[in-house]
C-alpha cells in the first residue's frame, strides 16, 4: 500500500451496531450498574426513555440476553440478579463474526461476485500447487 | 418470486403464443418462448434478491478506499470480497481482509474486484445462472453456462495479474478468503480457475475467447417480444 493514502477507517462498532435496541440499553445499564435487579435496570432504562418501558419488557429482554449468553444471572432475594458476561469489545466481536456470512447465505440467489473459491473438495495436488505458488515471490507480468 | 416463474411462463405464452400460425412453427414459438419466459422470472427473481440484500447491508459497512480503488467496508471477522449491484455494482471488503491480507494480496483483490465492477459482473453471472437454473439440466446447456461463469473469475484475474498484481498475490488471497457461503465459486469453477492461475507465466494471453452466452437469454427476450408485435 505504500505510496496510497491509508484507508479510510470505519468507525469503531458499538453494541447497537450488533443488537436490538432494547437489548443495547439493557446491556449498556448492566455495565454502568454492575449486578442488578430488573427493577433497577428498569429505573436505569426509564429515567433517559420516553414512553417508559414496562417491567415485563425488560424481564423478557434479560432473560433473551440470558439465553444468548450475552448475560449470566444468579438468585437473588425472590428474583434474579443480572450481570454482563462480555464486554462490549466481546459482545460486538462475537455479534459480528459471521453475520455478512449470514446475510449472503440468506440470499443466495443475489447478484454478487465472490472472490472467494471453495477449496473444500478441491483436488489436493491442485491444492498444493496453489499453496507453493502463494509461498513464491514470482514477478509482475 | 421463484414460484411465480412457470406461472409467468405460461401466461407469457399464452399472450404472445396466441396470435401465431398453426403446426410444427408454433410448437416451436411456443418452446422459445416458454424457455425465454422461464429465464427471465429467474432473472427477476435474482434481482429481487439482490435488491434485498444489498438494504440488508445498509448501515452495516463505511466508505473506504484501498490501493485507490474505493470499497464499502463491512465490520466482520469473517473475510469476505465481493461485487453486489446489477446497475451500479459496489466492491465489498470485510475488515478481517484487511487484516489477514498483505497489501500486495490485498490490491490483488481489490484489482480482481474492479474488473467485476467495471464489467458489471454481478449482472452477467445473474443471467448465466437464470440459465442454469431454467434449462442448466440439459448437459452441454449446464457445462457451457459453468465453463462461462468460471471465465468471469479468470478474466478477473488476468486483469488484475495485467495490472501488476502477482501469481502468488492472488494464491495467498484465494487461500486466506476460501469460500464457505451460496455464491461463492463452486469447486468445478475453482479447479479451472486456479489451473489458469498455475500456468507459466505469459501464457495467459493464448487462452481462447469464450462467446458471452450470458446475453442470449435478452436476445431470445426481444425476439419473442417482436414475435409477439408482428
Amino acid at each position: 500500500m505504500s505510496g496510497q493514502p491509508p484507508p479510510a477507517q470505519p468507525p469503531a462498532p458499538r453494541v447497537e451496531d450488533v443488537l436490538g435496541p432494547l437489548e443495547a440499553d439493557c446491556l449498556r445499564a448492566l455495565w454502568d450498574l454492575g449486578p442488578s435487579s430488573v427493577a433497577a435496570v428498569l429505573e436505569d432504562i426509564n429515567g433517559s426513555r420516553q414512553p417508559p418501558l414496562a417491567y415485563t419488557t425488560v424481564m423478557t429482554v434479560l432473560a433473551r440476553l440470558h439465553r444468548k449468553g450475552l448475560v449470566e444471572r444468579a438468585p437473588h432475594g425472590r428474583g434474579f440478579a443480572y450481570r454482563a458476561a462480555l464486554t462490549e469489545q466481546e459482545v460486538v466481536d462475537r455479534c459480528t463474526a459471521g453475520a455478512v456470512d449470514a446475510v449472503l447465505a440468506r440470499y443466495g440467489e443475489a447478484a454478487l461476485r465472490h472472490f472467494a473459491t471453495r477449496l473444500g473438495d478441491l483436488d489436493p495436488d491442485l491444492l498444493s500447487a496453489l499453496q507453493q505458488l502463494a509461498a513464491t515471490r514470482d514477478r509482475p507480468e | 418470486m421463484a414460484s411465480m416463474g412457470p406461472l409467468l411462463a405460461l401466461l407469457f405464452v399464452a399472450i404472445c403464443g396466441a396470435p401465431s400460425g398453426s403446426g410444427p412453427v408454433r410448437a416451436i414459438e411456443l418452446v422459445i418462448l416458454a424457455a425465454a419466459a422461464a429465464w427471465l422470472s429467474r432473472v427477476l427473481a435474482h434481482v429481487a434478491a439482490t435488491f434485498r440484500l444489498s438494504r440488508s447491508l445498509e448501515g452495516r459497512w463505511a466508505p473506504g478506499s484501498i490501493q485507490g480503488i474505493e470499497c464499502r467496508v463491512i465490520t466482520d471477522l469473517s473475510a469476505q470480497a465481493f461485487v453486489l449491484g446489477t446497475i451500479r455494482p459496489r466492491i465489498y471488503v470485510t475488515e478481517a481482509v484487511i487484516a489477514i491480507l498483505d497489501a500486495d494480496a490485498q490490491r490483488a483483490v481489490l484489482l480482481h474486484e474492479d474488473h467485476h465492477r467495471r464489467t458489471r459482473a454481478p449482472l452477467r453471472s445473474i443471467l448465466l445462472e437464470s440459465w442454469m437454473d431454467s434449462i442448466g439440466r440439459i448437459p452441454p446447456v449446464g457445462d457451457m453456462m459453468g465453463r462461462r461463469l468460471a471465465r468471469l473469475e479468470q478474466d478477473a484475474d488476468r486483469h488484475a495479474l495485467s495490472r501488476g498484481a502477482r501469481r502468488s498475490d492472488l494464491a495467498r488471497a484465494l487461500l486466506a478468503v476460501e469460500g464457505h457461503v451460496p455464491g461463492t465459486a463452486f469447486t468445478g469453477h475453482a479447479r479451472l480457475r486456479i489451473e489458469a492461475l498455475l500456468e507459466p507465466q505469459g501464457s495467459a494471453s493464448t487462452v481462447a475467447r469464450s462467446v458471452p452466452v450470458e446475453w442470449l437469454g435478452v436476445g431470445m427476450v426481444v425476439a419473442a417480444t417482436l414475435l409477439c408485435v408482428s
